[in-house]
């Protein structure tokens, strides 16, 4: 069976269209969701010799049993997507997973659609329309890793258009942000990235640019990109962050170390790049901008027992990692180390200073995000003016587009960017 | 009502199988191909308008007839006269179909285009002419025949009332027109400079015509740029000239024919989610027929105009897709139509269809193999 045998799942979700009872939908449901666990147990066996790819899958497939044995009803068509994802996750054909990620969009999706409503598929889509390009235009090795990378910040950050996970999602529910962590692991692993040390520090930056308007969960999912681009072995390592991201109770905290000890690790591999200099002074900026994040994150009240499977999961792929590759070296560096101390103190001066100024530590909501185009909705009145306009009478200016740009976080943002594009000069 | 299905059906059935029993072997697949096309149109129309009279029932099995004649023509001429001739009639369906319209008759009307392809398909057979003129006549033709229906959309008032049939009849005969003249009468002529150009041309249209949806409210209007646009898309297929590529436009014409049928303008009812899907797998969505053919049709290529037009397609259905975001404006002048088995077949084939894409090498060596004795 092709990497794409999993699209046979959808012959008995077909029948859909032949019933309305609840039970025999439910049961057509579960076929599918047989089908799809068979397409990916026959691609999973192949590599049953390769922990770097049984490993991250059975992560994902913890993570789903978990998710599901705690909301207690498991969703057939969530399965379902999962089980896409699932696919992906033991995919090496960059077109196959694309066509994997859409599909499993599609279906998360699914239940919102009414009346028509599909901007989470075009959400879905503009992730993904850069590697598709790519794709398309046969670009290979730096290009395709361009073009994989910018999909990536797509799908992951907030801006600038709100990704799947948050548009679907609610607040409690973090199923589908841990998907997106899942994905993006996906879309990265595929790629032989030649300028390793490069890339580490760009996702690095990224974190630290997005930390201004981004969850956590979403710098986790940088900097796990980050630890991937140093080796891949570390990269499996981060997907014990998978876990540790469906519920934000005490692991907060537990998240909170974790990513100031990825963050380390990243920072120790910055003077391969940059000066020494610039490498200690730019850790001691990423421990402060990290810190700022996780002051403001608030604990959720959860079930004591769900924080410790979580816990457990990521302690196992943590465990079996280093058992599988007693090779793994930490070695750290001073910038690691600054980092962390920095990471650290601006931690607990930021809770100190909640109290007293709590707006030095709220994350900037408004980060100039651009709505996606509304076409259908162009009013009788739009119409006019966009007729005017084509006839050379008035100048249309889009004012959404200035809206966007003017808010002070899109500053910020684009100035990081030319920033990126500077360190990537420098000896 | 009763009586007439099954008598256009034999009708078509009659046509169908002589067509068969007298066409040679290499036109058998193409035969097969239009019939599934426009049986396919008469089974999922929902709104019953080809049996609801007798001049739509005539009107459809005479293109119908028309369009299997054409491939059973032995040269080009023949073919062009044939399909001339269905073109005309397509033309007088749209009107035979739309509510009363005023503006000025020249553009407005769905019979100038008709006119116009007569004059190429004469233009054609002058002697005179050399080869390259003939090909831009024979080319210009087939743009023409994609593009006509958006001549009733300069209309002002009753622009977009013809019923879905006709839309989808006019999306077969353009679909097959255009794949069986590639595939059988193009010369050489095409593979050098500035021929070869069209490759690029085509996809650049289809985005002009996906951006003329800013300017346009109603999503009827939007959904025949739709069609015309996915018209070209069979068309810029076939002229790749990749075995693969023409494989999956010929899957495109056929799934294109029903979906434009399937997408009634009817209301949608409530929150089901099976009218709702079926509604807008029409415009390609995830899930449904024209999307796996998009995907199989976009594959990647080795030849660099083929890639920038896959990129330029992918840009083009972004931006058809990119409409469908927000509120439906269906036309609420048309009664709600009850769920039927037509919807219930339509929306399996559609979602089923999705397992294709699991397998698509197999799918283009089993066409391959059918099409052994085509060319």
């Amino acid at each position: 069976m092709s990497e794409l045998g999993i699209l046979f799942s959808f012959i008995p979700l077909s029948g859909l269209a032949f019933f309305r009872g609840e039970k025999p939908q439910a049961a057509l449901l579960w076929c599918a969701v047989i089908v799809a666990v068979i397409a990916n147990a026959l691609l999973l066996y192949p590599h049953l010799q390769e922990p770097q790819w049984w490993l991250p899958y059975t992560t994902f497939l913890a993570v789903v049993l978990f998710d599901g044995a705690i909301k207690k009803k498991l969703k057939p068509l969530h399965i379902i997507a999962a089980l896409f994802v699932g696919q992906a996750l033991l995919t090496k054909d960059i077109a196959s997973i694309i066509i994997l990620l859409i599909f499993s969009d599609a279906l998360f999706s699914a239940e919102r659609i009414s009346n028509l409503e599909l901007e989470s598929f075009l959400i879905s889509l503009t992730s993904l329309l850069p590697t598709t390009i790519g794709v398309l235009l046969g670009l290979t090795d730096s290009e395709l890793i361009y073009c994989v990378a910018a999909s990536i910040v797509l799908r992951l950050s907030s801006w600038p258009f709100l990704n799947l996970a948050v548009y679907l999602e609610d607040n409690r529910d973090r199923f589908l942000t841990c998907m997106s962590l899942i994905s993006i692991f996906v879309l990265w692993r595929t790629q032989s990235i030649q300028d390793s040390d490069l890339w580490a520090v760009i996702w690095m930056a990224m974190a630290c640019i997005l930390s201004i308007g981004a969850r956590p969960v979403e710098l986790l999912g940088f900097l796990s990109l980050g630890l991937f681009s140093i080796s891949p072995v570390w990269g499996i390592l981060g997907t014990s962050f998978w876990a540790l991201s469906l519920y934000q109770g005490k692991n907060i905290y537990l998240l909170a170390i974790l990513m100031a000890a990825s963050g380390a690790f990243v920072a120790g591999d910055l003077p391969k790049t940059l000066i020494p200099e610039v490498a200690i002074a730019l850790a001691a900026l990423f421990g402060i901008l990290f810190a700022r994040t996780f002051v403001n994150l608030k604990e959720v009240k959860t079930n004591w027992v769900i924080e410790v499977v979580g816990v457990f999961i990521a302690l196992t792929v943590g465990v079996s990692e280093f058992l599988l590759h007693p090779e793994l070296e930490v070695s750290l560096d001073t910038a690691s180390a600054v980092l962390s101390g920095s990471f650290v103190v601006f931690y607990v001066i930021g809770k100190i200073l909640q109290k007293t100024k709590p707006r030095l530590f709220k994350p900037m909501k408004s980060m100039g995000r651009l709505a996606l185009p509304r076409f259908k909705r162009v009013s009788a009145r739009q119409s006019e003016v966009i007729e005017q306009a084509m006839s050379g009478k008035v100048t249309v200016i889009s004012a959404r587009f200035f809206n966007a740009l003017d808010s002070e976080a899109s500053i910020i943002v684009l100035l990081g960017i030319l920033g990126l594009l500077l360190f990537g000069r420098l000896p | 009502m009763r009586i007439k299905f099954p008598i256009v059906l034999i009708g078509m059935l009659i046509l169908f199988s002589a067509s068969i029993a007298l066409g040679e072997v290499s036109r058998v697949p193409w035969l097969v191909v239009c019939g599934l096309s426009f049986i396919g149109i008469f089974i999922f129309d929902t709104e019953n308008a080809i049996t609801k009279n007798i001049a739509n029932s005539t009107l459809f099995l005479t293109v119908f007839g028309l369009v299997l004649k054409s491939i059973l023509e032995p040269s080009v001429e023949y073919f062009w006269r044939d399909v001339a001739g269905a073109v005309f009639l397509i033309a007088l369906g749209f009107e035979q179909n739309s509510e009363s319209w005023d503006g000025h008759i020249l553009l407005r009307s769905m019979l100038t285009p008709a006119v116009l392809f007569f004059i190429l398909v004469m233009g054609q057979s002058l002697p005179a002419l050399p080869a390259e003129a003939t090909l831009i006549c024979s080319l210009a033709g087939i743009f023409l025949l994609a593009l006509l229906e958006l001549f009733s959309m300069l209309r002002k008032q009753g622009d977009v009332q013809t019923t879905a049939f006709m839309s989808a009849t006019r999306s077969a005969t353009s679909s097959i027109v255009s794949l069986f003249y590639c595939a059988t009468f193009l010369p050489n002529l095409i593979h050098e400079a500035p021929f070869i150009n069209i490759q690029l041309l085509v996809p650049v249209m289809g985005v002009c015509l996906a951006m003329l949806g800013f300017f346009l409210r109603k999503s009827r209007e939007r959904y025949i740029l739709f069609c015309s646009g996915w018209s070209l898309f069979i068309l810029w297929t076939a002229l790749s000239f990749e075995q693969n590529r023409i494989f999956a436009g010929i899957g495109g014409a056929v799934a294109g024919a029903w979906s434009t049928v399937i997408v009634s303008r009817a209301p949608i009812r409530g929150n089901d989610l099976r009218y709702i899907f079926l509604k807008i797998s029409g415009w390609g969505i995830p899930g449904s027929i024209l999307f796996t053919f998009i995907l199989l049709g976009l594959l990647p290529s080795t030849n660099m105009n083929l890639r920038i037009g896959s990129v330029i397609w992918l840009l083009g259905f972004f931006i058809y897709w990119s409409g469908l975001v927000g509120n439906a404006d269906s036309d609420r002048s048309t009664p709600e139509q009850s769920w039927g088995w037509r919807q219930s077949i339509a929306l399996a084939l559609t979602i089923a269809s999705t397992a294709l894409l699991s397998e698509p090498g197999m799918l283009a060596r089993a066409m391959s193999v059918w099409w052994g004795g085509g060319k």
